[in-house]
């Protein structure tokens, strides 16, 4: 993750940088990273990316939720401070339900979005870098690696095929640590 | 494309083997079982009930999508519209069932002789039989009234392209949706609750219809997916498949929530007079009320839960057979404690005359599709369910 060149580029139409980016995948550059202002349909297929495994984390976060909801209201209510409440038994798991179908939602929820900051490395204290303020605007933005070719040759044959697929606003940058691609 | 469905032997034949298995078993019911009919009596309204509101299902399929401006459906359109064709037979044997309660051929209904119990003589006026043919009447009549309406805008649309037939469709939608909304409760009061008329409960008419939700839409994955392996229906794929799981898996939640809602608050308030309806299911009817359970929501909840799960259409098609059986044993316990109390099983009768309902249903449905087409050629909508990718 040391500072590497690479090139950005932004297009105007979702379209395109489909078009463009089959383009350049097919020619076998890699592509660092898209940044769009609207989800593109079918922008993750084209890229090559894997399902997220954050619905395993939502699911983990659940099953945990629902046994230490189920659990601590057990503890609670027949061994730390058991009260009758009208008559019911200590041990009353119709009543236990809606609090522990609760702790399921909570602890999932809170599973999923922690993981996703820490994955986008987005928690507390993140200083993101602004490659470009309109891509939550109107702009697609591309960023292409070099790999491990950082020649000459290679910068022009990138930026070709971006010209020739309507990317506008083409430069080679080499400011900013950019982590491998996920 | 032109598309029409061919009733051929190929289905006729398995159909008329559950029908003759069903006639087979109502023989037995009536004449093998010393119990002046109360046996066949029990499960003729328990399926004839079930196979009602799975039609019906298939008009409220429609109105909603309808409603909501969906163009996904436009695709598998015609199979809830085949479902509804079996309303006019429900509702010829539920007149059966209301014979039997007026010549007394049947005693399923305790209110029919109020003599004697205060609670029932005080809920005269509405649990008598006049008034309950007479509601029963405006439910089916105004059901099958709308799904025909429905289903000859829907077949004159094939004929000319337009939005007006479109348009109409939408208005039939929501004066059904209205209707549906006041009538599936009451038909669900008038002919499931009223079996045990010392009870009642403010959720059982959506608990009711979620269920009726669940099984019509087992129904339609069913019917799709039969339709889709003998080669007609070519344009439904996993996009299709997917929604209608999700669906499938929505709904079982949506059923558990009011089942549970219904059994936790009156667990909690313990008042004998609502109790008394859990606690004979518990009782005498233990095995069968947690297996209700685990058919209907613990099952469908882990089978359906994953996105892929829902792409793949054999666990589609075992799941929504798992829930057809689980929601017929969830009607089965509204039915049965009422009316047969101990002396309820499961045996052949059961699984006789059910599946005789089923070849029932299944001959009206097949033949119902054979008289359209199987696409809605001018639909508006038809490109979007061809192109459609349903979201994550």
């Amino acid at each position: 993750m040391a500072q590497a060149k690479y090139i950005k580029a932004y297009y105007l139409d979702d379209n395109q940088l489909l078009k463009g980016l089959k383009n350049l995948k097919k020619k076998g550059f890699q592509i660092l990273d898209v940044l769009t202002p609207f989800p593109v349909h079918g922008l993750d297929k084209v890229l090559g990316y894997r399902r997220s495994w954050i619905a395993r984390v939502g699911f983990i976060g659940g099953a945990i939720g629902a046994a230490s909801g189920f659990l601590f209201q057990t503890w609670v209510f027949t061994k730390d401070y058991p009260l009758n409440f009208g008559g019911k038994p200590f041990f009353a798991v119709p009543s236990f339900i809606p609090v522990t179908f609760e702790c399921t939602v909570l602890f999932a929820a809170f599973a999923m979005v922690f993981a996703f900051l820490i994955r986008s490395k987005l928690g507390p204290g993140a200083k993101p870098f602004i490659h470009d303020e309109r891509t939550t605007d109107d702009r697609f933005l591309v960023l292409v690696g070099m790999g491990k070719d950082e020649s000459e040759k290679n910068v022009t044959e990138i930026k070709k095929s971006l010209k020739e697929s309507g990317a506008e606003g083409i430069a080679l940058k080499d400011d900013v640590q950019i982590s491998k691609n996920f | 494309m032109e598309s029409r469905f061919k009733f051929s032997m190929k289905y006729k034949i398995p159909v008329f083997i559950l029908i003759a298995i069903g006639i087979i078993s109502v023989i037995s019911a009536l004449f093998l079982q010393h119990d002046h009919g109360s046996r066949f009596w029990a499960n003729f309204h328990l399926n004839t009930v079930y196979a009602i509101l799975i039609s019906l299902c298939g008009m409220v399929f429609l109105a909603i999508h309808s409603l909501g401006m969906s163009g996904w459906h436009t695709g598998i359109q015609r199979i809830p519209e085949a479902m509804t064709s079996f309303l006019p037979i429900g509702a010829i044997l539920m007149l059966i069932t209301i014979l039997g309660m007026t010549f007394d051929w049947n005693h399923l209904f305790h209110w029919v002789h109020p003599e004697g119990d205060k609670i029932l003589e005080a809920k005269k006026a509405y649990l008598n039989i006049p008034f309950f043919t007479v509601r029963t009447a405006i439910y089916l009549g105004g059901w099958i009234a709308l799904s025909n309406w429905w289903r000859k805008v829907s077949i004159q649309q094939d004929m000319d392209e337009g939005l007006k037939r479109f348009r109409k469709t939408n208005i039939i939608a929501g004066i059904f949706i209205v209707f549906f909304a006041v009538t599936s409760s009451m038909s669900a009061w008038d002919w499931l609750m009223s079996i045990d008329p010392h009870w009642f409960s403010t959720l059982y008419g959506w608990y009711v219809f979620s269920g009726l939700l669940v099984s019509g839409m087992a129904v339609i994955i069913l019917l799709t997916m039969l339709l889709k392996k003998t080669g007609y229906m070519p344009h439904v794929n996993k996009e299709h498949l997917h929604d209608l799981g999700k669906y499938l898996f929505a709904f079982s939640i949506l059923w558990m929530y009011l089942w549970f809602s219904q059994y936790m608050l009156i667990w909690y308030g313990n008042l004998p007079e609502e109790t008394i309806y859990f606690k004979q299911r518990l009782e005498e009817f233990n095995t069968l009320f947690f297996v209700n359970l685990i058919l209907n929501f613990a099952f469908p909840f882990l089978a359906l839960m994953t996105r892929n799960s829902k792409r793949i259409p054999v666990i589609l098609v075992f799941t929504s057979i798992i829930l057809l059986i689980g929601h017929w044993i969830d009607f089965y316990l509204m039915v049965m404690p009422g009316t047969l109390g101990t002396d309820a099983k499961i045996g052949f009768i059961e699984i006789g005359m059910t599946l005789g309902f089923m070849g029932l249903f299944l001959l009206v449905v097949l033949n119902a599709l054979t008289k359209t087409n199987l696409i809605p050629l001018k639909h508006p909508y038809l490109n979007e369910s061809y192109e459609y990718h349903t979201q994550y």
